[in-house]
């Protein structure tokens, strides 16, 4: 298994977690995912990476910093998308139920990601 | 000028050629210039994907934008150009006179100062600078009525490569809905519960790490509050580049089968950022400080959201 694949093998198993995706944040391509049957993968890649360039240009035209971390919240689940220096000109995509403990996916991602680095 | 046959020949075959091609960009103007807005819009648009960083393309599609009266693509596109070179002044002036129809004096006094800079002699933009110096006198930012002039189709700033004859009208702003109280000459009748959305952001903007709030239109403009970063009021361009965002948000979350968006949270080394939708389509912004915990901006974006919805309500913009 790749190290990508490791990091989202770990970031799926918090509870609620439907998948997770290494993506790249240019051109919103899918590197690498792990991802539940059913779930659009290279649609949500696209649009997440959509989100959070705009995010990043935003903030930093407003002297707020570069962006680190987009969370977008619907009614029956959540999108959440991290741009670890770890990672490069990668994210890190995680696709989740609206009841999972979002402090916990955090946490993971930010150990693994750590051991990445 | 007008291009010759031979130029706009010269020009096809060359985009014909190499899709990459820089002639795009004149080219897009002729068709422009004919009253093709469509094929100039989509020339440009497949430029820019060549050439994201043509400081005149993306002028050119904001005027473009600003023409079929999709202005908050337009100021996107016009921002994106200060973004790539902030001595654009014709991106500058034509931001100012947007924010100036749009009744955002303080940002509009400071692009338009910033325009005139480039060219002293400008007769619009001074007399439009003198018109948001009266307004802002009159009454710091509150949305009024614009005098028969401003309201009037307003010539679009353009560069001198790309001259604007005519352009239409802005939309009506979200803070007037069509069901709120019209307009009278003493000004606008929904002032009051304005004044109270005022308030309530203000005070809301200053507690404990909170850098501020504000209330966007569904076009995103800012329709009340402040978002301030080193004395200069950013609401305005949070607004204006975050605003697309929700639309995205929307895609994201309806192509998972996940129901309306409840929010998007930004955080970066130095702050963050919460926006949550509001029901006439427009949303609100709250920035904190990282130095105070998540939950506490959490808990101030909430009762921002509830100070908007009573605003709304109360001037017949939501349920």
């Amino acid at each position: 298994m790749s190290a990508y694949g490791v990091l989202l093998d770990r970031v799926n198993r918090v509870p609620g977690v439907r998948g997770s995706m290494v993506v790249a944040l240019e051109d919103g391509l899918m590197v690498e995912d792990d991802l539940m049957v059913g779930v659009p993968g290279a649609a949500v890649a696209a649009l997440m990476a959509s989100i959070f360039r705009r995010a990043r240009k935003s903030l930093e035209g407003a002297d707020f910093g570069a962006a680190q971390l987009v969370q977008v919240e619907a009614e029956e689940g959540l999108l959440f998308a991290a741009a670890p220096p770890q990672l490069g000109d990668l994210l890190l995509v995680v696709v989740a139920e609206s009841w999972v403990n979002v402090g916990l996916v955090r946490l993971e991602a930010a150990r693994v990601v750590e051991a990445l680095g | 000028m007008s291009a010759t046959p031979q130029q706009v020949r010269q020009w096809s075959d060359a985009v014909a050629a190499d899709p990459g091609s820089p002639a795009f960009r004149p080219l897009a103007e002729h068709y422009r210039e004919c009253g093709q807005a469509n094929a100039a819009l989509r020339l440009v648009i497949r430029g820019l994907e060549r050439h994201p960083h043509d400081v005149e393309a993306h002028h050119l599609l904001g005027v473009l934008y600003r023409e079929s009266g999709e202005t908050t693509k337009a100021f996107d596109e016009w921002d994106i150009a200060l973004a790539l070179d902030s001595e654009h002044f014709p991106s500058r002036r034509a931001i100012g006179l947007l924010l100036a129809e749009r009744g955002e004096w303080d940002a509009a006094e400071r692009h338009l100062e910033k325009a005139l800079e480039g060219d002293f002699t400008d007769q619009e933009v001074r007399g439009v600078l003198e018109e948001v110096h009266a307004r802002r006198r009159d009454g710091r930012g509150r949305p009024a009525p614009r005098s028969a002039s401003a309201a009037a189709p307003a010539q679009t700033p353009a560069a001198a490569s790309t001259p604007v004859h005519a352009a239409p009208p802005p939309p009506a702003p979200a803070a007037a809905p069509a069901s709120a109280p019209p307009a009278t000459a003493d000004g606008w009748e929904g002032g009051r519960e304005f004044d109270v959305l005022e308030v309530e952001l203000g005070t809301l903007g200053r507690e404990r790490g909170i850098v501020g709030a504000v209330l966007l239109d569904p076009q995103g403009f800012v329709v009340a509050g402040r978002m301030e970063v080193d004395g200069h009021d950013r609401g305005p361009e949070i607004a204006a580049v975050l605003s697309p965002a929700s639309a995205e948000a929307e895609r994201a979350v309806r192509h998972l089968k996940m129901g309306g968006w409840k929010g998007i949270l930004v955080e970066t080394a130095d702050a963050v950022v919460r926006l949550t939708p509001t029901p006439d389509g427009g949303m609100v912004a709250v920035a904190g400080r990282r130095d105070v915990p998540m939950g506490w901006v959490l808990r101030v974006a909430a009762r921002v959201r509830e100070a908007a919805l009573r605003f709304l309500r109360a001037s017949g913009g939501a349920p």
